[in-house]
């Protein structure tokens, strides 16, 4: 079965990511950042310069953004330690949104 | 009754007190610091002192040495504007303060005479004996004065007796000798108090992390601590859980506060640390502890009415709002005289509602709209205020966002005036504004630009 997402594509997880990469650096300081264009898997979100607060607002805009939270979603509370675990988060509970 | 450093000179000098950056100060030491700072500071025996201390160590030494030596006790936040601390220092005729900022050096402050707890770890010999009880100078029933943020956002102070902060602390000095406490919070606020106090009375060690710089600090702290207790908020909690490294503590004691306990974070720390007692505590700076729930649910029992567990009693108004009163013998009260703190059967109105659900009461936030942000409370009117200077802003409103991570978000709802630019530069503009004018936490993370907002039939905007 094709999924026709609003951007025209089928690759639902490629959108996402790519949504989620650029929402993150934005809400990083440019130092934090360091001049990273694309967020690896393995950055480990405590070390990336994010509070618990900018961990918050960008869950929050991506809510705006993709219709869902996942962490409000879940039944089971998980944490993600890595940028690749975030982004899985996004992508296993991307069914859940309305 | 004992004072601080009798609790001290009741243990053993050899046993650890406090772990400061991995170097442990025990009992004996710990004693020698009041003794001397007493000897050295003899003006302040039965004065006001202020103590203003950028880490909770320093803090702490300072707090051990002026109980039952001066008079009063004010507590200051050491993030406090200058102009704040003179207010504090007005109210409460403080006449010196033992600190560590350089604008309280130089602030030209009234009365004020400052000076800095001295050779902390330089020439201190071990001693191993305690040595006898003799008079360390206790003079004072001391008033200890903390700062609350009251419902405008203007902190309040508080003044409690030491026996009212040590209402609820355990004292079984067997299990206290095993307990190894981590502090996160500051000090100055009232949860690093009862933590501190837990701690010290208990007959614990405790293991200072508030000053961490990072995460992973705070978990190396812990860890080389041998940490066992830990308290902290909801939102430090998650935090802590994103490192791999955090659940290689061994927690026998869990405990939460300062925000709503949801049931999300209860399950996520039994789960990493099932051998944990995990309980999360309503307090408030007014009336102190109010109770604690360790039944792994939100909110509490409504049977805690009939039969309130800590001593204290509760009552939920027919608005909803909670209420304790405080054993009659503690004589909490607000330094500013024309405040009251109980009504006149002396109950305290939290501020907190509360909505039954089946048998239990669920928090459901501040009565005065106020939004705890990660522990952190925000006044919307104040948010409001700073938006409103923005040009091209015609009306705001700013009310909480439910968020996972921290409990509650900044959101604002800004109606445009009809001659403004576009919407992406308009945020923009409300947002520099925000960051150069409030703190980190009361900044808007989401701004919407609408075209209308709600009135209610009062001609007030609707939250």
């Amino acid at each position: 079965m094709q999924i026709i997402n609003k951007f025209g594509t089928t690759n639902m997880s490629e959108e996402v990511r790519r949504i989620i990469e650029d929402m993150f650096l934005s809400e990083l300081d440019d130092k934090d950042k360091d001049g990273m264009t694309r967020v690896p898997d393995d950055l480990v979100l405590l070390d990336s310069g994010l509070d618990s607060i900018g961990f918050a607002t960008l869950v929050a805009k991506l809510e705006e953004e993709l219709g869902y939270d996942p962490f409000v979603q879940m039944d089971e509370p998980v944490y993600p330690r890595t940028f690749g675990e975030f982004v899985e988060i996004y992508e296993e509970h991307a069914d859940g949104q309305s | 009754m004992k004072r601080l450093v009798d609790h001290v000179a009741t243990r053993s000098g050899t046993d650890g007190v406090f772990v400061d950056d991995g170097s442990e100060l025990k009992g004996g030491s710990l004693i020698e610091v009041v003794e001397r700072t007493r000897a050295e500071h003899s003006v302040f025996r039965g004065s006001s002192v202020g103590v203003c201390f950028s880490r909770g160590y320093e803090t702490a030494l300072a707090l051990v040495a002026l109980d039952g030596f001066a008079e009063q006790l004010l507590i200051v936040p050491p993030a406090s504007k200058l102009s704040q601390v003179r207010e504090f220092i007005d109210q409460t005729n403080t006449e010196f303060i033992l600190g560590d900022r350089e604008d309280l050096q130089t602030g030209g402050l009234h009365q004020a005479d400052i000076r800095n707890l001295c050779g902390l770890n330089g020439g201190l010999t071990q001693k191993e004996d305690a040595g006898n009880a003799g008079d360390r100078g206790t003079v004072c029933d001391t008033e200890w004065i903390l700062a609350t943020s009251g419902t405008t956002g203007t902190p309040k102070l508080v003044a409690h007796d030491l026996s009212s902060l040590l209402r609820t602390v355990k004292t079984d000095a067997e299990i206290g000798h095993t307990l190894r406490w981590g502090l996160l919070y500051d000090l100055c606020r009232f949860a690093g108090i009862q933590v501190f106090l837990q701690s010290l009375v208990g007959g614990s060690t405790l293991i200072f992390a508030d000053h961490a710089e990072s995460i992973d600090e705070q978990i190396n702290l812990l860890l080389s601590g041998n940490c066992n207790a830990l308290s902290g908020t909801p939102t430090m909690w998650r935090r802590l859980l994103m490192s791999d490294r955090f659940e290689n503590l061994s927690l026998r004691i869990a405990t939460l506060g300062g925000e709503i306990a949801d049931g999300q974070i209860l399950k996520a720390l039994q789960r990493t640390f099932p051998e944990a007692k995990i309980s999360h505590i309503y307090a408030s700076t007014e009336a102190g502890v109010g109770f604690s729930v360790s039944d792994g649910q939100p909110g509490f029992p409504a049977t805690f009415l009939e039969n309130p567990p800590e001593g204290i009693e509760i009552k939920v108004s027919d608005e909803g709002l909670l209420h304790l009163r405080p054993p009659q013998t503690e004589r909490q009260r607000y330094v500013e005289e024309d405040l009251t703190l109980t009504d006149g059967e002396g109950w305290i109105n939290t501020g907190d509602v509360v909505e039954r659900s089946g048998d239990r009461f669920l928090f459901q936030g501040r009565e005065s709209g106020v939004i705890n942000v990660g522990g952190n409370k925000v006044h919307p009117e104040k948010v409001e205020s700073v938006i409103q200077e923005v040009e091209g802003v015609a009306q705001v409103v700013v009310r909480a966002k439910k968020s996972a991570i921290t409990g509650n978000l900044v959101e604002a709802l800004v109606k445009p005036s009809g001659d403004v630019r576009r919407e992406e530069e308009l945020k923009s503009a409300v947002r520099e504004r925000c960051n150069d004018n409030l703190n980190n936490y009361e900044v808007p993370a989401v701004c919407k630009v609408v075209s209308s907002l709600e009135m209610n039939a009062a001609g007030k905007l609707v939250r």
